[in-house]
């Protein structure tokens, strides 16, 4: 951990508050061009606080699994009324046919998964994972012990697995085989001693738990995470941000109908609704992270 | 009124019929260090449980007598009393950490003790001071290395407020470094802190010094209960496995015998043991390796192994030991120099060809256990191999063993016996390399000196080498004929065992200063790391 990571960590309150509202929004909205600015807000803000590795990898699944909605969405639910291309007749189903209304849901349905991945992360930056464990701890004990667990686990299986992999390959299994089944068949004891060792693991870790006397009885807490200024700044952005959004949502601003025939993409007179939006949530944002530093 | 009565204290895990504790009687005083020591499986980590109050009541099964603590049952305390007085620390760190960052690691146990914060936070600086963790309070448990997650651990169960300290092998898994400065730390809590401490070792080199009692474990009987010195006459006659090398010959001396410098040279049996020097079966020419961004792993390796030797590999942890086995076996590519293994560079080889080359065994040996029975799974390397027989699987069994046990599920073996199965099926191809991660790791001496006599014979009747990386020197020193120290991912020294005429000799009280020395660097660099990782070595 840096110098950067320990200066970045808001009040838990905040920052789900924050990444609450940027979640609401992303759900709420069905424009897809609404959605693309706010993805791409969230990338500005993820950006500016860690680097495009923590990002990257779950960037690319989540593209590609927006994709796959789309192209799914567009194969077997042409029911729009604009037709942009036709294609042949495959076997027993009719002519192929692209609607745009059709590739637009699609757009702003995919487009949901990466901005619900990126508004994760981004809030697994802006909290110190520590803090807003204890910070739950107080509602909900064992439920946050699990999350912590889990944080830990993710780790330490990797290394087991990297472990088991050495010694099934120095035990002739066929894991590096090039034929896909092979391979498969091959990593199944690799899982089958993971899932093994894992068992024995949650039983030492219960008797660990059990030793530093977890579950016997209330709990304090430690947390000591006082209230400051930037979380204030952060709090305030997103509620402002929230009533603008209610009052908006009421007019129908954001969202689209996409049948039978496309609304435009583009209504000038939603224009500066979300530009205020947008404005509210990156000023708190860059003024909360500019007082943090 | 002692600490602890124990009486006639029976207990039988679920499912067993041969009890893990037979009718144990013994007191515990206050402020005593109690050294528990005994073949594995011998029902040492048993009575720990008991006396933590995890047996019955969390593992099940069907206990007798009693266990009285203070005057009182312990089964009638209540569990968050019991918790706050007795602190229990097992082998594995990684095992018991719960928490992401160390502090809190620290104020997890007194948070669910219900104290409050102030008191919390006094006990994590407290702790963090007497273990010199201040520096790490804000570090992620999982990037400490294993002497400070050990450390943690400790911490963790004492800011909890135990009194009573009960340590089940806690050095099996550190270097000779880590292990050291623990087993001081442990000496002061009890000398400097009245805190009574309860060690449960295997390999007693460093630990009888320390002790004020020892207890001798065997099939869940208390077979010694005495001081140090009794101990060392009485395993003399009933288990020298137990002794050190250097307590067994001391503890045979008797006045009148001759001063071992009047008796001339000593002979060499390292050097009479070395097989004549052949063509070399693995060659490392100038290996480098680098683990993505980080610093080399290894920086230009260069070893020869020939058929027919066995070598150990020393080095603190960190030092890039495990590393070199895996480039050797082919695992890993080097990113600089070449490794020929019989003429043939493993890391280009599919996966059966590289186990045809090589037997690896790695650190943990449940990672080999997934079959029904002790037979399949010795077996599962020579299938995938396409060279199953029957006979050949019965041959490895009986070679380690283990044929008594050919039906058994191996999961439900003893560590020593686990060992033995991963071992079985490390070696049935007869691979002429053998490569072993710390293969004496959690056994007791009497294993030792058996894994160290068949690796031996292995070496011998098969013509083939053995690599063994260890950090315990004394096996090293016993059933090495070559021991190479490893640093920094470089050779810092490769050199016979026992033998040189330069007047270096490796033996095991030097290797192990040595070892000491460097480990100690080493666990400084680490603390260094750690500390500039977190950013807070200023306030360090």
């Amino acid at each position: 951990m840096n110098e950067r990571t320990v200066i970045r960590h808001f009040h838990p309150i905040a920052a789900f508050s924050y990444t609450g509202a940027l979640f609401v929004l992303a759900m709420s909205w069905s424009n897809p061009l609404w959605l693309i600015l706010l993805l791409a807000f969230t990338a500005t803000c993820l950006l500016s606080i860690s680097d495009w590795r923590t990002w990257k990898n779950s960037l690319s699944l989540s593209l590609s699994m927006a994709l796959v909605v789309c192209v799914v969405n567009v194969c077997f639910a042409p029911a729009g009324g604009t037709t942009i291309a036709t294609g042949r007749a495959i076997s027993l189903l009719d002519r192929s046919r692209i609607c745009s209304e059709a590739l637009l849901l699609g757009l702003a349905a995919g487009l949901k998964i990466p901005l619900a991945v990126s508004i994760f992360i981004l809030c697994g930056e802006l909290i110190d994972h520590d803090e807003a464990l204890s910070f739950l701890s107080r509602f909900a004990p064992k439920s946050s012990l699990v999350a912590t667990l889990a944080t830990l686990m993710i780790p330490r299986l990797r290394r087991e697995l990297e472990r088991i992999r050495t010694v099934m390959s120095m035990r002739g299994a066929s894991i590096d085989d090039r034929r896909l089944i092979a391979r498969i068949k091959a990593s199944r004891p690799l899982l089958h001693v993971l899932l093994l060792s894992s068992l024995d693991g949650a039983w030492d870790t219960a008797a660990s738990l059990t030793c530093r006397a977890f579950g016997s009885g209330k709990r304090s807490s430690y947390g000591k995470r006082m209230w400051g200024t930037p979380d204030g700044l952060l709090l305030a952005g997103a509620l402002l941000a929230l009533v603008l959004f209610a009052t908006g949502l009421a007019s129908g601003k954001g969202c689209s109908h996409f049948y039978p025939r496309l609304d435009p993409v583009v209504k000038m007179s939603d224009i500066p609704s979300l530009i205020l939006i947008l404005s509210i949530l990156s000023l708190a944002f860059f003024l909360a992270w500019r007082s943090k530093r | 009124m002692s600490l602890f009565e124990i009486e006639q204290l029976t207990y039988y895990y679920p499912g067993t019929a041969r009890p893990a504790l037979d009718r144990m009687s013994l007191l515990f005083e206050e402020g005593e260090l109690v050294l528990v020591t005994g073949p594995s499986g011998g029902g040492k980590t048993t009575l720990a449980r008991a006396l933590s109050g995890l047996v019955p009541h969390f593992f099940g099964g069907t206990i007798g007598g009693r266990v009285i603590y203070r005057g009182n049952p312990l089964d009638g305390l209540d569990r968050r009393a019991l918790n706050a007085e007795i602190g229990v620390v097992t082998q594995d760190p990684e095992k018991q950490i719960l928490m992401t960052r160390v502090e809190r690691e620290l104020c997890f146990g007194p948070e669910n003790l219900g104290l409050p914060p102030p008191e919390i936070m006094r006990r994590v600086m407290e702790m963090a001071g007497l273990l010199g963790l201040s520096g790490l309070l804000r570090c992620r448990t999982d990037e400490l290395s294993g002497g400070m997650k050990q450390r943690t651990v400790l911490g963790a169960v004492m800011a909890m407020g135990a009194r009573i300290m009960i340590l089940d092998e806690p050095t099996s898994q550190l270097d000779p470094a880590a292990a050291d400065d623990l087993r001081g730390f442990l000496s002061r809590a009890r000398d400097e802190l009245g805190y009574t401490i309860l060690l449960i070792e295997q390999r007693l080199e460093h630990c009888l010094p320390m002790a004020d009692r020892v207890l001798f474990i065997d099939r869940g009987r208390l077979n010694f209960d005495g001081a140090p010195r009794d101990f060392c006459r009485w395993a003399t006659a009933h288990a020298p496995y137990v002794l050190p090398h250097a307590q067994r010959v001391s503890t045979a001396l008797s006045p009148g015998d001759t001063a071992l410098s009047a008796m001339g040279p000593h002979p060499d049996p390292g050097q009479q043991a070395l097989p004549a020097r052949s063509e070399p079966l693995a060659e490392l020419s100038k290996v480098s390796f680098t683990y993505g961004s980080d610093g080399p792993a290894l920086r230009e390796v260069t070893l020869a192994v020939s058929q027919g030797e066995v070598i150990s590999i020393l080095g603190p942890n960190g030092a890039g030991k495990s590393t070199l086995l895996k480039i050797i076996c082919g695992i890993l590519s080097p990113s600089g120099g070449k490794v020929t293994v019989a003429g043939k560079e493993p890391s280009r080889r599919p996966n059966r060809e590289k186990a045809a080359l090589c037997g690896y065994l790695s650190q943990n040996p449940d990672d080999f256990l997934f079959h029904e029975t002790v037979f399949d799974e010795v077996g599962y390397t020579l299938r995938n191999l396409g060279r199953y027989d029957d006979d050949t699987v019965y041959a490895a069994l009986a070679r380690w063993g283990i044929a008594h046990l050919s039906g058994r599920n191996p999961r439900e073996l003893s560590a020593g016996e686990r060992q033995c199965v991963a071992l079985a099926a490390a070696t049935i191809a007869s691979p002429p390399l053998l490569l072993l991660d710390e293969p004496t790791r959690g056994q007791d001496g009497r294993l030792n000196e058996q894994t160290g006599m068949r690796l031996t014979a292995f070496a011998r009747e098969r013509n083939a080498a053995v690599i063994v990386v260890t950090q315990d020197v004394e096996f090293a020193a016993a059933w090495s004929q070559r021991i190479v120290l490893l640093l920094n991912g470089e050779i810092i020294a490769d050199r016979p065992n026992r033998a040189p005429p330069d007047g270096a000799p490796f033996d095991p009280f030097q290797m192990s200063g040595l070892f000491c020395g460097q480990g100690m660097s080493g666990e400084h660099r680490c603390v260094r790391h750690e500390r500039s990782t977190c950013g807070d070595a200023e306030k360090a």
